[in-house]
């Protein structure tokens, strides 16, 4: 045995928390700015830059990864290095984790703007980018893993499950989700279209607010909570099945996003049953977090950080109470689309990340700083400020949601709707806007006091690198074993209860082919078989050998893999059916042929300016829906999409069978000016698609790497790429002509244009007929272009 | 019954099987953790945050 001192990497802890505070305020600084432009249109200033559907991404990207993410790498580097008694393994490494997802920041800050993006939900960030994330991830996961191995603390605690988890699966998800062919250094088109698209995009997208917004947070939560409150966790085993359960059942959760769209119904039955049961788990986990107070709640008088640690972990039982109530068919039926989602997010992501960040940096601050805060006041203040501010967020969010789910659905006795314009609900909602706005803008002075109070407390003191002496175990000379063991893997995978499991499973299996009598019998021998299995085990603990969870449980890789194939086994099994699905779809006529290269060009457009923030392309199977859209959308009638538009969220109504809807003018009408064609709309302008010009060059190439990805583009398709473009957009021109507005054929304008009259039908161009010893021209095309 | 279901069913089979194994391994993690392991263990690692009182500089 020898003593040890061990001086902690808190460098790198105050780096991510100064980050994290600092993007926290810029993340919902731009959110403030997009709630503000949802209540007053004019707030979107007219220029691309600060319009809503190009800052909307910029908003969710900068809290989730800036905010939330710096804060959890400073949650994880401060408690891992002390659950694991010992300094993370490599500066080096540190730094490249901090610096390089720092930079990553930037570039989002600099391209969503710019309209750089795929579209796709959290994951708007265009493959150069992805490729640095991938890196960095590597880099922290490396570096996570190495501490691990140098580790002078033989058990695993829950949060470092958690840490694990949460490196494995974001892995995972970002890989499979990204996956993309290059267009350009900016540009890539996703390898899936339609509904695999959308069902690859939502397993990512859900399980990004699992495993990025709550696995990291739920350790944080089992190591800051305890600490803060002076007393252990209420229930350390409620925590190992908190945490198995969680890791399963919400990998399964994603289709809930999708209920009653082009999905496959047991896809979305399985969402549906998985969130349903993520209850459990959930609630689990909060009351165990809650529970540790017990016998001490006296001091949430006093602390500030207990208040906000007690407070996250509530809006953390309000939230997944919410959730898997949302998932339920019938109730998504009401709330999806709606402003309800918005608020069911924020409590999430204000009241338990927000909180549980506050709570933190509120504890570590001082720590890190060797002095105390500056002004317990001023935190109080902060509290109660931001309490208001989610409850004010919340609840405006709620009303608003249930009146458009309400009014988008109110028929007449007749059937008709009651409310056919869809302005109509987003003027009754507006008031509930001005709410939110004021509501998130308390948030947002609440965390700017905290900044400022973490400040003071950072200049009042010093930065301090904790320290700690640890005993080792010195190596000994091994004494020769009668008998050598066999290793540490071949003891896992021969522990007795994977074989029980294993033999209980594969008798499960042929109850699927059994005959009621045959299936008695096979459900007698389970019986037999788990009975068995808790003898077996019974007698091994009394002759104290070590269990099969212990042996896992020591060993940082085993149990890694583990967790990746408990969340590998809902990936796979939701997913590989849906991916298989391709050759199934049925053939639809016209729906299918794929876009035309000036719509293809338009579609290019619709994905920069951001519109599926507002608008779905998703028509559902309901009355209401068809009444005022038009008919069902059909799985086979997005294969084509590369990627997906579905979107999910209707401020402005679902556009799928917006073609041949209005005529020309009135979409060039609409873009200019939106109050001209809907007034009360608070859709912002988009003047500078009239005048940017349309990159007309790259439209063979698109064609080309369109026909890479699968869509049946053929090489004479390519070749008159060009000049198909121009037919069609001079159609439309001259169509626009006839009614005294005069546009380029090449501006953004036109191709966005033939886009959306493309929307819910086939192509809108004639195919160009080669003209004998010369190039196709213009002319022999029908002159109707986009109109029909 | 049961074969009827599945042949009517056979994208589901994939996730019927995962859902057998996510009941089966889940209940074994209930047995493990409320059976077959000492109440003595659990309170030694729920101790573990609390461990590092008085590291220097930070408690």
């Amino acid at each position: 045995m020898q003593q040890q001192r061990i001086i902690y990497d808190d460098t790198t802890v105050r780096r991510f928390i100064m980050a994290s505070v600092l993007f926290g305020i810029v993340g919902m600084a731009v959110g403030a700015l997009v709630a503000s432009q949802l209540a007053w249109w004019q707030a979107n200033l007219g220029i691309p830059y600060t319009t809503y559907s190009r800052l909307r991404p910029l908003h969710t990207n900068a809290v989730i990864f800036a905010f939330v993410g710096n804060m959890m790498f400073a949650g994880i580097y401060y408690s891992s290095q002390r659950l694991l008694k010992t300094r993370m393994a490599s500066d080096v490494l540190s730094k490249i984790h901090f610096w390089g997802w720092q930079l990553i920041i930037v570039a989002a800050a600099v391209t969503l703007p710019l309209g750089i993006t795929t579209s796709k939900e959290y994951a708007e960030l265009e493959w150069p980018i992805d490729l640095a994330i991938a890196v960095i991830w590597v880099v922290f996961a490396i570096n996570f893993f190495w501490t691990l191995k140098k580790r002078n603390e033989k058990n695993l605690y829950v949060a470092i499950w958690f840490y694990i988890a949460t490196i494995v699966t974001v892995a995972v998800l970002h890989i499979v989700n990204s996956l993309a062919l290059p267009f350009s250094p900016l540009k890539s088109y996703s390898v899936y279209a339609g509904v695999q698209d959308a069902l690859v995009q939502w397993w990512y997208g859900h399980n990004a607010v699992a495993f990025f917004l709550t696995t990291p947070i739920l350790g944080i939560m089992y190591y800051f909570l305890p600490k803060a409150a002076e007393r252990p966790v209420y229930s350390y085993r409620l925590s190992i099945i908190h945490f198995w359960a969680l890791v399963f059942i919400y990998i399964w959760a994603g289709p809930h996003h999708l209920l009653y769209t082009a999905l496959p119904d047991w896809a979305q039955s399985l969402g549906m049953i998985f969130s349903v049961m993520l209850w459990a788990p959930s609630w689990g986990g909060m009351l165990n977090g809650l529970l540790t107070l017990k016998g001490a709640w006296h001091k949430l008088r006093e602390d500030p950080v207990l208040k906000f640690l007690i407070a996250g972990v509530t809006f953390y039982g309000m939230a997944t109470f919410e959730g898997p109530l949302l998932s339920i068919k019938s109730v998504s039926a009401l709330g999806h689309y709606t402003d309800w989602i918005v608020g069911h997010v924020h409590s999430g992501a204000l009241g338990w990340n927000g909180f549980m960040a506050a709570g933190m940096f509120y504890w570590l601050v001082p720590r890190l700083y060797g002095t105390k805060l500056h002004s317990t006041k001023a935190a109080d203040a902060h509290f109660w400020l931001a309490t208001v501010g989610i409850l004010l967020y919340a609840v405006s969010m709620w009303i608003s949601g249930i009146t458009q789910g309400l009014m988008w659905r109110a028929t007449n006795a007749d059937g008709t709707l009651l409310y056919p314009n869809f302005v109509e609900t987003l003027l009754a909602i507006r008031p509930m806007y001005i709410v939110r706005f004021t509501g998130g803008s308390m948030y947002l002075v609440g965390f700017i006091m905290m900044a400022w109070n973490l400040w003071k407390t950072a200049r009042a003191g010093q930065p301090v690198n904790g320290e700690a002496t640890v005993v080792v175990e010195t190596p000994a000379p091994a004494p020769v074993p009668a008998a050598t063991p066999a290793p540490g893997w071949v003891q896992v995978v021969t522990g007795r209860p994977l074989i029980f499991a294993i033999a209980i499973l594969t008798v499960t299996m042929f109850l699927g082919w059994a005959r009621p009598v045959r299936a008695l019998v096979l459900m007698g021998a389970i019986i037999a078989l788990g009975e068995f299995a808790w003898i077996v085990t019974r007698r091994e603990r009394e002759a104290g050998r070590p269990s099969w969870f212990g042996l896992i449980e020591g060993r940082p890789l085993a149990f890694t893999v583990l967790t990746l194939v408990a969340i590998l086994i809902g990936g796979v099994a939701e997913l590989l059916p849906t991916i298989m699905l391709k050759q199934a779809v049925p053939a639809h006529g016209e729906a299918q042929q794929p876009y035309s290269p000036l719509e293809l060009q338009g579609r290019d457009l619709y994905v920069r300016e951001g519109c599926y923030t507002c608008h779905s392309q998703m028509i559902r199977p309901f009355v209401a829906e068809t009444q005022r859209y038009g008919d069902v959308s059909r799985a086979e009638e997005f294969i084509y999409d590369h990627p997906f538009q579905w979107g999910s969220k209707r401020t402005g109504p679902d556009l799928h069978r917006l073609g041949g809807k209005y005529p020309n003018l009135w979409h060039y009408t609409h873009m200019l000016d939106p109050r001209a064609t809907s007034p009360g709309s608070n859709m912002p302008p988009y003047p500078w698609l009239a005048k940017n010009q349309l990159n007309t060059k790259d439209a063979p190439k698109k064609l080309t790497l369109m026909q890479k990805l699968g869509v049946p583009y053929t090489n004479a398709d390519i070749d008159t790429a060009e000049a198909r473009q121009k037919s069609q957009a001079e159609g439309i021109t001259a169509d626009l002509a006839t009614q005294g507005v005069h546009l380029k054929w090449d501006s953004e304008l036109v191709a966005l244009i033939a886009y959306l009259q493309r929307l819910g039908r086939g192509p809108q161009d004639v195919p160009v007929q080669q003209q004998p010893g010369g190039p196709p021209t213009a002319s022999a095309v029908d002159s109707q272009g986009g109109t029909r | 019954m049961y074969k009827q279901f599945y042949e009517g069913m056979s994208l589901t089979e994939l996730p019927l099987f995962a859902l057998w194994l996510f009941i089966a391994v889940f209940l074994g993690v209930c047995v493990w953790v409320f059976g077959a392991r000492r109440s003595q263990d659990f309170d030694a690692l729920a101790q573990m945050p609390l461990s590092e009182r008085g590291e220097q500089g930070h408690e």
